[in-house]
């Protein structure tokens, strides 16, 4: 019996060597995020009217809206936000949205209040 | 068996009971009575004490608590309302009639908004640490005005407060 | 071994069950020792106070959803449904019948995930490793599953909110759904176990006999193992419950042996109420909520009572005229649980029994503080 444990244990190990393993190498591979991830925001300028209701809606109070040439633009504060997707909700004209890409990493805190990044999307 | 339980405390108590949803009986009475309606509702089967819960109205100059009791055997709520004074609010303990699950409720109370409970000899604080300030789920506490004296957001601290 | 035993000896020192523990989450225990007994407890909870019912009085309904998930961090989506009935009760929103189906079936999926940490956290308290890392390991599927349909593992960010549930279900969940079924049926297996090591340690500790249980305020399994058969779901039915078919697990000799394998049970049961679900869902397209348009609370109150997994949670709401509520009592189950039954059920019992006891109530600090 007990000869017979050992040769049992051997074998599961040899298999071991040609199993798939679990783990990924990141950043080089990554896991594959499900669609409905939310991520950092996009902004589609040509849609965005400035009528502010992100920033009144925002959970945590990460909203704040600026001005610039084309008129008044959300700026949001990554450190703050929850990433509940309140904003994307709310927005009656379908400008921001929530991506899959992960909010990359700064040196220098400040740096995470920023514009979300622009996009123009060819309506259908 | 809710209309029953509905005309019997209508009857013993002189007050009005109402059942705006299935299954819930609602009755207000006045402060004095408080502990002649919950001992008729232990010995009627309502054995399980759900919550104790306080409202604070300052227009009003009241606090309301309300007890909501549960019964096993009939599955039905009773949710008993009192309204008291404001100012050195007292209210009888029903450590009692059920034990020590009153008594952590009443401790909360006690410890958030101020309410004294006389009968229930362990009115202990349970979640603040060595506070000394005005009950801090009152209306009139300045929750902004405590956080921007002493909260500290530069270096994230809370200061002056254990100094 | 609790309810009759009599203390006899003075305490000679000290312990602080500490709140940095492993072994205890966010809670301290001060215990009373003399000699290897321990004399008597004080349960010390606080640590977790965030103030959720004074943060409450200043957000409008879909601010107060996405804040509710953080309320017990062991099981968000339980607290969202109770949420949401609350504000549906008092503004007399209606529910699409989709809806109703995916609550049940986010509910019970989170039934099942919370149960998994209890088993992980009562082997880690007694220093069974297998157990715990083979418990989490199955939480993992459970998880994947949570973020393909709401966007986030442990944080839902509020999906069952007032009106129905934010997003709806992309064609493949069922796949999906029932695989993890099938696998979460090994970890059963494995739990249901004779396991010399787990009986050692927690047959006959911890004894809570009916009518102590009801005095002190037990809910939920740590009730239903001492004899009683009181479920807010068969009781007082909400949702879709009253269509759905399941049975209660219920055992009388109430030491901590018994309260694990009622959880485990339970965990089947949930198994088989899911199938049930994925069998009738109806399977038209459901209109998500938006956060569009906010109506005032109308003046009156409300109280909804829940089966959580840990007992029955419950929520009291007084709206005022505003979009704000007035008032937000916020019922947990671990209250009762971690200051009265803990004191009772430690007085007289051995220090290293003081984890298994602990444990088996299924402790959640964050749920007693708010």
């Amino acid at each position: 019996m007990k000869m017979r444990k050992s040769l049992r244990i051997v074998l599961e190990i040899a298999g071991n060597l040609f199993r798939r393993v679990l783990t990924v190498r990141f950043p080089e591979q990554s896991l594959e995020l499900p669609e409905a991830y939310r991520g950092e925001h996009v902004l589609d300028t040509e849609k965005c009217k400035g009528c502010g209701l992100c920033a009144d809606i925002c959970s945590s109070k990460a909203i704040r809206m600026v001005e610039t040439a084309e008129g008044k633009r959300p700026e949001i504060d990554a450190s703050k936000c929850c990433y509940c997707g309140l904003c994307e909700d709310v927005c009656p004209a379908n400008a921001l949205r929530l991506t899959r890409h992960l909010s990359e990493s700064v040196r220098d805190p400040s740096d995470l209040v920023k514009r979300p990044k622009e996009v123009k999307e060819k309506s259908k | 068996m809710n209309d029953e339980m509905k005309k019997k405390i209508e009857k013993k108590f002189g007050a009005k009971v109402t059942e705006k949803e299935k299954g819930q009986l609602r009755v207000k009475v006045g402060p004095g009575k408080l502990k002649e309606v919950c001992r008729f509702a232990r010995k009627e089967g309502f054995g399980h004490l759900s919550a104790i819960s306080a409202a604070d109205f300052p227009r009003k100059g009241a606090c309301e608590l309300s007890y909501f009791l549960y019964s096993p055997s009939e599955k039905l709520v009773l949710w008993v309302k009192i309204s008291i004074t404001r100012r050195k609010p007292k209210v009888p303990s029903v450590t009692g009639l059920w034990g020590g699950n009153a008594g952590v409720q009443e401790r909360e109370i006690h410890e958030l908004f101020g309410i004294d409970f006389e009968g229930n000899k362990d009115l202990s604080e349970l979640f603040l640490e060595d506070w000394k300030g005005p009950p801090p789920f009152r209306k009139d506490f300045d929750w902004r005005k405590y956080v921007r004296k002493f909260y500290d957001k530069k270096s994230e601290r809370e200061r002056g407060y254990h100094e | 071994m609790n309810d009759q035993m009599k203390v006899s000896r003075d305490p000679d020192y000290d312990l602080y069950f500490g709140p940095a523990h492993p072994g205890s989450g966010n809670f301290g225990v001060k215990l009373k020792i003399s000699g290897e007994e321990v004399v008597e407890a004080r349960a010390d909870p606080g640590y977790l106070h965030r103030g959720f019912e004074k943060l409450m009085e200043y957000r409008n309904p879909m601010q107060n959803a996405v804040l509710s998930d953080r309320i017990c961090v062991f099981e968000p989506l339980n607290w969202n449904l109770v949420h949401a009935e609350a504000v549906e009760r008092l503004t007399g929103k209606e529910v699409p019948e989709k809806a109703r189906w995916i609550r049940v079936l986010m509910a019970e999926l989170s039934r099942m995930q919370s149960h998994l940490i209890w088993y992980a956290g009562t082997c880690l308290g007694i220093g069974f490793d297998t157990g715990f890392k083979l418990a989490l390991v199955y939480r993992d599927y459970i998880l994947d599953l949570f973020e393909s349909i709401t966007g986030g593992r442990v944080y839902p960010a509020g999906y069952i909110a007032p009106g129905g549930v934010r997003r709806d279900l992309r064609p493949g969940w069922e796949e999906k759904v029932r695989g993890v079924m099938k696998k979460l049926e090994k970890m059963i297996k494995f739990g249901k176990l004779e396991n010399p090591v787990l009986e050692g340690r927690m047959k006959g500790v911890g004894r809570l006999n009916l009518k102590n249980a009801r005095n002190l305020g037990a809910t939920g399994p740590v009730l239903r193992a001492s004899g009683s058969k009181d479920d807010v779901r068969r009781d007082v039915p909400y949702e879709i419950y009253p269509e759905l078919d399941f049975e209660i697990p219920s055992e009388k000799e109430g030491d901590a042996l018994t309260r694990y394998r009622i959880g485990m049970k339970e965990v089947e049961e949930s198994i088989f109420i899911t199938e049930q679900v994925i069998d009738r869902m109806p399977s038209a397209r459901m209109e998500p909520v938006k956060p569009r348009f906010f109506p005032p609370m109308p003046k009156g109150e409300v109280f909804v009572r829940n089966e959580l997994s840990r007992g029955e949670g419950g929520m009291h709401m007084i709206g005022s005229g505003s979009e704000h509520p007035y008032r937000c009592k916020i019922r947990g189950p671990s209250l009762s649980h971690q200051v009265p039954v803990l004191e009772h059920l430690l007085k007289g019992s051995q220090i290293a029994d003081v984890p298994a006891i602990y444990w088996s109530l299924n402790p959640c600090p964050a749920d007693t503080d708010r």
